[in-house]
């Protein structure tokens, strides 16, 4: 599969990927901007508000309605933050006209058209209602609340909160909920106008429709937007040395989370960043990871222990649920792992599955196109390689000292512990 | 078993696809479906789950096996005689593989973009040639322990189970998947092989694979790695009667939660009922509940906008082996009054009738949504034909059974389904709301 990218105006890109392959084509449209603490509640309660109802669907339920007659195509808003940049849009997946009724095909029934006009009634023409934001908010702030139904994604969100406490866009869950409460209609509105307006905007279209086609359905649809965006640097994100810091809490659960944050120091953009990327694979990627055989397999302490690194800035991630009692074993098997690498204690086997392992999912993201949507995106904002052949061949060449170094270059930034205390007799009825 | 092995094509001109259809002559069914992916995925399964406790020895004797042994064999599967264990095999051949066990099924599966053949070798040889220890079994016990604690944290867990827990009082649906930490730990390496001799026989398995892949060359490894494997009969699995009625019309749990969680349940009787017609009978189930209460519904929207419930709102019907039921799960701060609305909805449904544009409505998305699904060599796999095999049905027939339905079925099913008598609602609750019942 090729993915080509068009320039339509200043800032405005359409990356097109033309193939039959799949039985459903996918489009999204994407608003990229920096991240900005005050603009956090804003970002997250936009596009779900415009959905509840625009213009010509009155409310949620048309929208799903006229979806549904789209032979069940699926619109959902998308809102992240990664290193900070915020990514607001909207995300489409639909049939493809090959494979919709032979009645409304040979009648000329056009999906992609209909999916498009569904979307720019949600971007240009929402009502943005009191109502309709009073809900979105309580939704949201319930959604922060239920993050203690998941103890582990609470404490990676508290790790978050720790490790990043500097990042634009990242703030403390209190912060968000008082954000969302004072958000009102008129705000919704000044921000959808400054996105719309000033916000670089990506499509990304993957099916059978040829980039022509595309190009004419965007100009039909989003002529509004198509305007000169003021393109605003990104800054870069605060250098600071690990804080080494510990945090220890409770909860009433039956098992306690151990999550550990590393700065690696290095990024997408540096020389160094396919030697980190393998580190990570053979550190705590998967079931035959060091952390997995050892912290796991060898000495039984949890059901999972997996690391993730985040490339856009350098943060890697270690986590396990655990009995209270074996935290100490646990937390000194974790950095142990850590100095088996930096010694180069890694086996010509490690290397070689942390290598195929990547390249399996080189080839694999022929299958998905998302992938390559997520790669080219990556590439344009925080540098790297710009196409999977360069990142394989980078991932190729890198040596065991190479890895080791990375692994020397990592240090340790926060702990957090959230101990389960769950008494039995209080819980069931 | 069968005299010698079969080939079938089966063709539809609807999803311009095909798949090979063979019954190979150790009695294992296998789908092969060709894709010009660069993934390929297979997956092979046995109909040994959670619910199969208790069955039939040679000698016509009951063997009782520990809540949890379907699921614990599945972790044991990975570790050889020779000392080696396959998740390293597999990583080694630049493969990812996993497993995982159902109420009424365990699988064990790889992906990869290379070594195709060799990958799958390695599933057969590992899944069928057992290999347990006393001190592995032991290790076992403390990583599923884990297993356990990690779903006694979760609301959706504890609340689904005691779900089932009350809508059934004889089914094997009324134990967890991974048993208790006191139900395993009774569990041996003998028991492990027990189970492993009763259940995985290619009779009682089926293989699916995906994938740019030729017919023979599958056939020609499946050939090659059963040769020598036992071609007995799996056992029998015995199944208690089940009541009609429900075990507890409530069940109440107190977590660390934020919100109260509500699992609404309604137990469905399958029992007479010929393959045929379950699967119309799920099709349907399936289609009625989107007409009712999908976002493109309004009572979905009116519980939304009232603020009633969160927006994720899940619901669907299951059958297992032997039983069904219809679920709807939300968070709510009044739960109650929530699945109050619920029945009074199918009420409403039941006395004015259901619409006609709406049943047409959704059968386009019924449709549609099956046709996605043939994205990807995971979901044709494990979604669409090992599913297909497990509930006896033939993958390619969806749209026909689709096309097939009709509203005065769907409305018959609308009346006979939902009854208060055979219905149990779960309530997860937070720890602040203990005492103010």
């Amino acid at each position: 599969m090729e993915l080509n990218t068009y320039k339509i105006r200043e800032s405005v890109l359409l990356d097109h990927i033309r193939t039959d392959r799949f039985k459903k084509a996918r489009l999204t449209i994407t608003f990229v901007l920096p991240a900005d603490n005050e603009s956090y509640a804003k970002a997250a309660l936009f596009l779900p508000t415009a959905m509840r109802a625009t213009e010509k669907y009155r409310d949620f339920a048309a929208l799903c309605r006229r979806c549904d007659e789209l032979y069940a195509a699926d619109i959902s808003d998308m809102n992240s933050l990664r290193s900070g940049v915020c990514l607001v849009g909207l995300r489409a997946a639909m049939l493809g006209n090959e494979y919709i009724n032979e009645d409304d095909r040979s009648e000329g029934f056009d999906v992609l058209g209909g999916v498009m006009e569904a979307m720019s009634q949600i971007l240009l023409h929402p009502l943005l209602r009191e109502d309709d934001l009073e809900t979105e908010k309580l939704n949201f702030i319930n959604r922060i609340n239920a993050q203690v139904n998941d103890p582990f994604t609470f404490s990676l969100r508290r790790l978050r909160e720790i490790v990043m406490k500097d990042m634009p866009g990242v703030i403390t869950s209190d912060t968000a909920k008082e954000q969302a409460k004072k958000t009102d209609c008129q705000m919704l509105r000044e921000f959808s106008e400054s996105v719309l307006e000033k916000a670089r905007l990506e499509f990304f279209y993957c099916g059978e429709e040829s980039a022509e086609r595309v190009k004419d359905l965007i100009e039909k649809h989003f002529s509004e937007l198509l305007c000169e965006k003021s393109e605003r640097a990104f800054s870069g994100l605060p250098e600071r040395p690990a804080q080494n810091a510990e945090v220890n809490e409770s909860g009433a659960y039956g098992q306690s989370h151990l999550l550990m944050g590393f700065r690696s120091g290095t990024v997408l953009d540096d020389k160094e960043f396919y030697a980190a990327e393998l580190m990570n694979e053979i550190y705590g990627e998967g079931s035959i990871s060091k952390l997995f055989l050892n912290v796991r397999e060898k000495r039984s302490l949890c059901y999972f222990c997996g690391s993730g690194y985040d490339e856009t800035n350098g943060i890697i991630t270690v986590g396990c649920g655990i009995n209270s009692e074996d935290r100490a074993e646990a937390q000194a098997e974790i950095l142990c792992q850590l100095d088996e690498i930096r010694n180069g204690n890694i086996s010509d086997a490690e290397l070689e599955a942390a290598k195929q392992s990547i390249f399996s999912d080189c080839r694999e993201a022929e299958d998905h196109p998302e992938d390559y949507e997520e790669f080219s995106r990556m590439a344009r904002l925080f540098g790297g390689p710009l196409t999977i052949d360069e990142y394989r061949d980078g991932i190729a060449g890198v040596t065991k000292e190479q890895i080791a170094d990375a692994a020397r270059k990592t240090q340790l930034d926060a702990v957090y512990f959230l101990r389960g205390e769950l008494k039995e007799d209080i819980c069931d009825e | 078993m069968n005299e010698r092995t079969t080939v079938e094509k089966v063709s539809s001109a609807r999803l311009r696809e095909f798949y090979w259809d063979i019954r190979h002559k150790s009695g294992l069914r296998i789908f092969v479906f060709p894709k010009k992916f660069s993934t390929f995925y297979a997956v092979l399964g046995t109909r040994f789950g959670a619910v199969d406790r208790v069955f039939e020895d040679e000698k016509g004797k009951n063997i009782i096996l520990p809540a949890g042994t379907a699921h614990f064999l599945e972790h044991k599967m990975f570790e050889n005689a020779d000392g080696t264990n396959s998740d390293e095999r597999f990583a080694a051949l630049g493969a990812d593989d996993n497993a995982y066990t159902s109420y009424s099924t365990t699988r064990y599966l790889f992906s990869t973009t290379e070594n195709f053949s060799e990958c799958l070798a390695e599933l057969m040889r590992f899944v069928m040639r057992p290999y347990f220890t006393k001190k592995s079994v032991k290790k076992e016990q403390g990583i599923i322990a884990q297993e356990i604690r990690m779903g006694d944290d979760s609301p959706w867990t504890c609340g689904t189970e005691n779900m089932l827990r009350g809508l059934f009082s004889k089914s094997g649906l009324r134990d967890p998947i991974c048993g208790s930490e006191s139900s395993i730990s009774e569990i041996t390496d003998k028991i492990l092989y027990r189970a492993h001799e009763a259940f995985y026989t290619p009779d009682n398995m089926a293989l699916s694979v995906c994938g740019d892949v030729s017919c023979d060359e599958v056939v020609a490894i499946v050939d090659r790695e059963l040769d020598g494997i036992s071609a007995k009969t799996a056992a029998r699995s015995v199944f208690e009667d089940e009541p009609n009625g429900v075990q507890s019309e409530k069940t109440v749990k107190h977590m660390n939660i934020s919100r109260p969680l509500f699992f609404f349940g309604f137990k469905d009787d399958i029992s007479g009922l010929s393959e045929a017609e379950k699967t119309k009978r799920r099709a349907a189930m399936s289609l009625l509940n989107n007409m009712l209460f999908s976002s493109s519904g309004a009572f979905y929207n009116r519980l939304v906008s009232e603020k009633l419930i969160s927006p994720s709102f899940a619901f669907g019907y299951t059958m297992s082996r032997g039983a069904a039921y219809n679920s709807f799960s939300a968070e709510s701060d009044r739960p109650e009054y929530v699945c109050e609305l619920i029945r009074d909805e199918l009420q409403r449904a039941a006395k004015e009738g259901l619409s006609k544009d709406d049943f047409e409505r959704c059968r386009r998305v019924a449709t549609a949504g099956y046709i996605r699904l043939f994205d990807s060599s995971e979901e044709i796999a494990d979604d669409v034909m090992m599913n297909s095999w497990f509930s006896n049905c033939e993958p390619f027939d969806t749209p026909n059974v689709i096309n097939g339905l009709t509203l005065e079925y769907c409305a018959q099913l609308l009346s006979e389904v939902f009854l208060d008598e055979r219905s149990t609602v779960s309530l997860v609750k937070p720890f602040s709301e203990k005492g103010n019942e």
